[in-house]
């Protein structure tokens, strides 16, 4: 289903809506979360994941279809949500993510962000690809490797060189 | 390396990331995300059920008309269905074969430093747990910051963790409320807490910082029962089943009373017992209406004891069940057999309907002959009316932009068909407009509901939906209670 044809619905009949997002972005949210809580029992994985639905329900009409997608909204609340949980699981400091973007350290956040994805536009495709794929959206070696027509260990090879490379990118080296 | 690039990815926004999205979206299996889902949903329906107030009108004047034309329909089809009686929760009613749990309160209340800590409604559905924290003391926000919000500084200082599995979990809440005394101080704190385990019947021990003594509770498999008669006190009529137990308690006599439906055409009703007697007056306002209304009910849903005599009903001991009410009325031991008596309920079921409304020419109204049937009533749409062009200032900044719209009013009145289930009400939306959103008003005189949303200049067409219908259920019940607690 459309993305403008899935807000239309939530709209109008919002469980529904849920319904058929959950159907579409399940697997999505749940490798980001997983990918994050790796270590922590499944069912907290779960709940986190049902957690991003509800968050999803309550604020589907800040998505902006002109400038975004709901498959990249619900990416960005899962990854939050599991960083979220995470911290309170391994009893650290909480504090809300929209939080920590402000205040005193946004402009080094923001450069950050900008260096960050600088370096990782830098690098050859599908290299840059592989590497958020698998850390950020969690997806399984298996699962990328399908994808991109590669063998497994092409992509674990070309993960760590792609890691590597973005990490002399940031110190200031090529 | 790995860690640090990691923790750089969590602070991207869905600017930096909307050029890696994955062209492929991964699968998973199906029973992880049928119990997601399932877990999703019951938390949406939670919300709504206790934390929203729905936007639906409730045509309560209609009772009148409906008891004056209330026909008996026939028999509806018996539906197996499993009944589950679930102490202090409620009954569910089982409709997808999921595995309900009912909780031995173990430990269920505490009282440490002044505060009060009371666990509440505790019960599992599949894998799912459902419980309520209520805290009560004489200021439990004491030590809060000037402009700190009530809910987090809770939230903060009374973390909750639950031992299961031999593993201490932190538990967050879905949803809370709090009560203030004098508009200041918070004194009480109630949190209700969903979680989600593996290996649902075992024993679990809930605390709270700075408590020393837990919460303990056991939970066990409910078989239920295919038959609701067996339930209590019941009787069914036209497939509805009404059920009741009292108990004696230092307030005077504590009744529940559940009602559940044994048919296969009315699938996910909600039964609301109170709303009638509420709404009218909360939303509405009028005051004399609801005092009306409020005689009509009272007239129709009282218990007696056994001499004829009206127990008066205690109105601030009314507490909301699972498909129930418990409630307090003035008594004691020696009213018994008390009879109960209950008139028409309101019933809510899930139905959706869709129709393409032709608009009129700008500043004209139409009438419609348009028709939606549903089960147990019809929508007649009666009017749309568009309103003159204006200018709605739309953006921000720089990005301000006026665009030329229309006000779009729908008026529809609803018909109940003849049977023991009529419909009344049912909520009607449009698409959300850029003007005022999605407007809907109710003459009650003239028992017309109108809403409307505003559209673009040269929209031809309206997509109207009508969905989840309000219907009366007229059965009315008396049920003889002979001694207290038959329901256990």
């Amino acid at each position: 289903m459309e993305d403008r044809e899935l807000l239309q619905l939530m709209q109008k009949n919002p469980e529904n809506g849920i319904r058929l997002a959950m159907k579409q972005y399940t697997g999505l949210c749940y490798y980001i979360v997983q990918q994050k809580l790796s270590g922590q029992p499944k069912e907290e994985v779960e709940e986190c994941v049902s957690d991003v639905f509800l968050a999803f329900y309550h604020q589907y009409q800040k998505i902006d279809l002109e400038k975004g997608s709901i498959r990249c909204f619900l990416a960005v609340l899962a990854r939050r949500k599991a960083i979220d949980r995470l911290r309170k699981l391994t009893g650290k400091e909480t504090i809300p993510l929209e939080e920590s973007w402000t205040g005193e350290n946004q402009v080094q956040k923001q450069e950050e962000r900008r260096q960050l994805l600088d370096a990782v536009h830098s690098l050859d495709e599908p290299d840059n690809k592989i590497l958020i794929l698998k850390y950020y959206f969690g997806y399984p070696t298996k699962m990328i490797a399908a994808a991109f027509g590669l063998k497994e260990n092409t992509v674990d090879q070309k993960a760590r060189r792609g890691l590597e490379k973005v990490r002399k990118l940031l110190e200031g080296g090529a | 390396m790995k860690k640090e690039f990691e923790e750089m990815l969590d602070i991207w926004t869905e600017e930096e990331l909307k050029n890696f999205l994955p062209e492929q979206l991964p699968e998973l299996d199906e029973m992880t995300r049928k119990r997601i889902e399932k877990r999703t949903l019951e938390k949406v329906k939670q919300e709504n059920r206790r934390f929203s107030k729905k936007q639906i009108v409730a045509a309560v004047v209609c009772i009148v008309a409906v008891l004056g034309i209330a026909g008996r329909g026939p028999i509806l089809a018996a539906f197996e269905k499993l009944f589950h009686y679930l102490p202090g929760v409620g009954v569910y009613v089982d409709e997808e074969g999921t595995q309900m749990y009912s909780a031995e309160l173990i430990q269920d209340t505490f009282t440490e430093n002044g505060v009060t800590v009371t666990l509440k409604n505790v019960y599992a559905k599949g894998i799912a747990i459902h419980m309520e924290l209520v805290m009560e003391g004489e200021n439990l926000t004491e030590g809060i910051l000037e402009g700190q919000d009530d809910f987090d500084y809770l939230k903060e200082k009374y973390p909750v963790t639950m031992e299961y599995n031999g593993t201490e979990y932190e538990l967050s809440s879905n949803s809370g409320e709090i009560r203030k005394e004098n508009d200041e101080n918070v004194n009480r704190y109630r949190r209700q807490i969903i979680r989600s385990v593996s290996n649902t019947a075992q024993l679990y021990t809930v605390r709270i910082a700075g408590f020393e003594t837990p919460l303990v509770f056991r939970l066990t498999a409910n078989e239920g029962t295919a038959d609701p008669e067996t339930l209590g006190v019941s009787q069914t009529k036209s497939g509805i089943t009404l059920t009741a137990s009292a108990e004696v308690t230092e307030d005077g006599i504590a009744v529940e009373l559940y009602q559940v439906y044994q048919t296969e055409e009315i699938q996910n009703a909600e039964t609301d017992f109170r709303r009638q007697v509420l709404i009218y007056g909360i939303d509405y306002g009028d005051e004399d209406a609801s005092q009306d209304w409020i005689e009509v009910y009272r007239s129709q849903n009282y218990v007696e004891n056994k001499d004829g005599a009206v127990l008066k009903t205690i109105l601030e001991s009314q507490e909301d069940m699972q498909n129930g009410l418990r409630f307090v009325v003035e008594g004691t031991e020696a009213d018994f057999p008390i009879t109960i008596h209950r008139g028409p309920t309101t019933v809510e079921t899930s139905e959706t309907q869709s129709i393409a409304l032709d608009l009129p020419e700008t500043g004209e109204t139409k009438t419609m002959s348009e028709q939606l049937e549903f089960a147990y009533g019809t929508v007649e749409i009666l009017e749309v009316s568009v309103s003159d062009v204006f200018q709605q200032r739309v953006g921000t900044g720089e990005n301000t932009v006026d665009v030329p719209r229309r006000d779009v009013e729908i008026s529809y009145r609803v018909v109940p068909k003849e049977g023991v289930f009529q419909m009344y009400a049912v909520s009607a939306e449009a698409p959300r407009g850029l003007a005022n959103g999605v407007t809907s008003d109710w003459d009650y005189k003239e028992n017309i509901f109108t809403f409307g949303t505003d559209v673009a200049e040269d929209q031809e067409t309206l997509e109207a939906t009508f969905a989840d219908p309000y219907l009366w259920a007229v059965e009315d019940f008396t049920l003889v209670i002979d001694t207290p607690k038959q329901l256990e």
